[in-house]
């Protein structure tokens, strides 16, 4: 028995009438979250090395100390840095491995049931609104900016945005079907429109800083 | 532009198109920007040389001595940050090195206020005013000495400074004048930029002899001046 492919029938009923957008289709979506998971998965682990380092010796330079407003090692000394009582970027490893293991099941072929994607649209959210206030606290509080943090913004705002259009799509977050067939249509360019948004607010806020 | 329910996307709506144009002028007027910018930086700013630490860059004619041993063997550079806790907590260290090696070590200080510190800047402009004054030495410890009451502040201090200025009783008028005036700010600026030159990136960041003093602990900072001094 072979699933459509534009079909995912454990995923819950779905508007016959919105065409499922390409990234949305089951493999294509693995991809998707095995992308974003990996290149988050990588930033938050050279963190926690570089955090590792820092705790051997204070004095450690980190890869990411670029000058006084590009520094990973300056960031890592503020409360924000260790909101819940230890480094920000141990969540990002255990999280990002969830997203990656579900890259795995999705793409191997089995299919999660609808309350596993909105188990995953639950935690991708709330991590989408940590990493906001995260960015809030980069650009208006600290004023130092984190590299390999904002690799992991980067991969955040893709997998957030594309889960959600996703989700809408097959249903999993209930909506007026005008919503879903604007979020299907334009995925892609929200993506692009808030990468654009993101690096335009570091862009501004730094600017003295890149040519002070 | 109407569709059928199950729409295609083979052909972008013309609204798509309108906005990808939109980001793709954003991104490179941003670009554009960026190196007007630098341009307009790098023609204000006096030419850097290469970062090679020579005497001349790492301390100035104008750079503010703490203190000038009489037999002078070495010089010590701090690019310090009033606001900035390391530094607050080398500041009795720094104090202890200079009763001990006063006669042969000159202790200069220069500006590195950070950001991330509200008052950074506000404190060196604070302190250079006072040193114009010829009270740098005492505007210097009154700003670590009470570091911890206001550093980290999310409040403008300058107000505070103020303060420490009149209890220094200095000529309140040349201070205000001397705060306001842009040529203060540039003064730390200069400091600022021949640090970036050098290849300072935090505080407080050492010199010893025009190179940069990386010591892994207290004890082997000791040596190294006491080294030095002793030659």
């Amino acid at each position: 028995m072979s699933t459509p492919a534009t079909s995912d029938t454990s995923a819950g009923p779905r508007d016959p009438a919105i065409r499922v957008p390409r990234f949305a289709r089951p493999r294509t979506f693995g991809f998707v979250l095995l992308v974003t998971g990996a290149v988050g998965w990588v930033a938050s682990a050279i963190l926690v090395l570089e955090r590792l380092a820092l705790y051997e010796n204070p004095g450690h330079v980190t890869s990411c100390d670029v000058n006084p407003w590009v520094s990973c090692g300056r960031v890592m000394g503020t409360w924000q840095s260790e909101l819940f009582g230890f480094p920000n970027p141990l969540i990002g490893i255990v999280a990002f491995a969830l997203i990656l293991a579900t890259a795995m099941v999705v793409l191997s072929g089995a299919a999660p049931g609808r309350w596993y994607w909105a188990g995953l649209q639950v935690g991708v959210s709330l991590g989408t609104v940590f990493v906001i206030w995260l960015w809030s606290q980069a650009l208006f509080e600290i004023y130092i900016l984190c590299l390999y943090c904002m690799v992991v913004w980067a991969a955040m705002i893709p997998l957030f945005i594309l889960l959600t259009v996703r989700n809408l799509v097959y249903g999993v977050i209930p909506a007026p079907q005008v919503l879903v067939r604007f979020a299907a249509e334009w995925a892609g360019t929200l993506v692009a429109i808030v990468y654009v948004l993101v690096a335009g607010s570091v862009f501004v806020r730094f600017l003295p800083a890149f040519t002070g | 532009m109407n569709s059928p329910a199950p729409s295609t996307t083979r052909a972008p709506k013309k609204t798509k198109i309108v906005v990808w144009i939109l980001l793709a002028v954003a991104i490179i007027a941003a670009v554009i920007g960026y190196f007007v910018a630098q341009n307009n930086s790098t023609a204000a700013t006096p030419a850097t040389s290469d970062a090679a630490a020579t005497e001349q860059q790492v301390v100035r004619e104008n750079s503010r001595v703490l203190s000038q041993a009489p037999d002078e063997k070495a010089v010590l550079v701090e690019f310090l940050d009033f606001e900035c806790e390391a530094c607050g907590a080398a500041y009795p260290f720094v104090e202890e090195l200079r009763a001990e090696h006063s006669d042969n070590v000159t202790f200069v200080q220069r500006y590195f206020p950070l950001p991330g510190h509200l008052n950074s800047m506000n404190a060196a402009v604070a302190v250079e005013a006072a040193a114009q004054q010829d009270a740098y030495e005492d505007m210097y410890k009154k700003m670590f000495d009470t570091q911890t009451q206001w550093g980290e502040s999310a409040d403008n201090k300058s107000a505070l400074f103020r303060t420490y200025a009149e209890d220094l009783g200095l000529d309140m008028a040349a201070y205000d004048t001397a705060v306001a005036d842009p040529a203060t700010e540039e003064r730390v600026k200069l400091d600022i930029a021949d640090g970036k030159a050098l290849g300072v990136t935090g505080t407080p960041t050492f010199f010893l002899d025009g190179k940069m003093l990386n010591a892994q602990s207290l004890d082997e900072f000791k040596a190294a001046v006491a080294a030095t001094a002793a030659n």
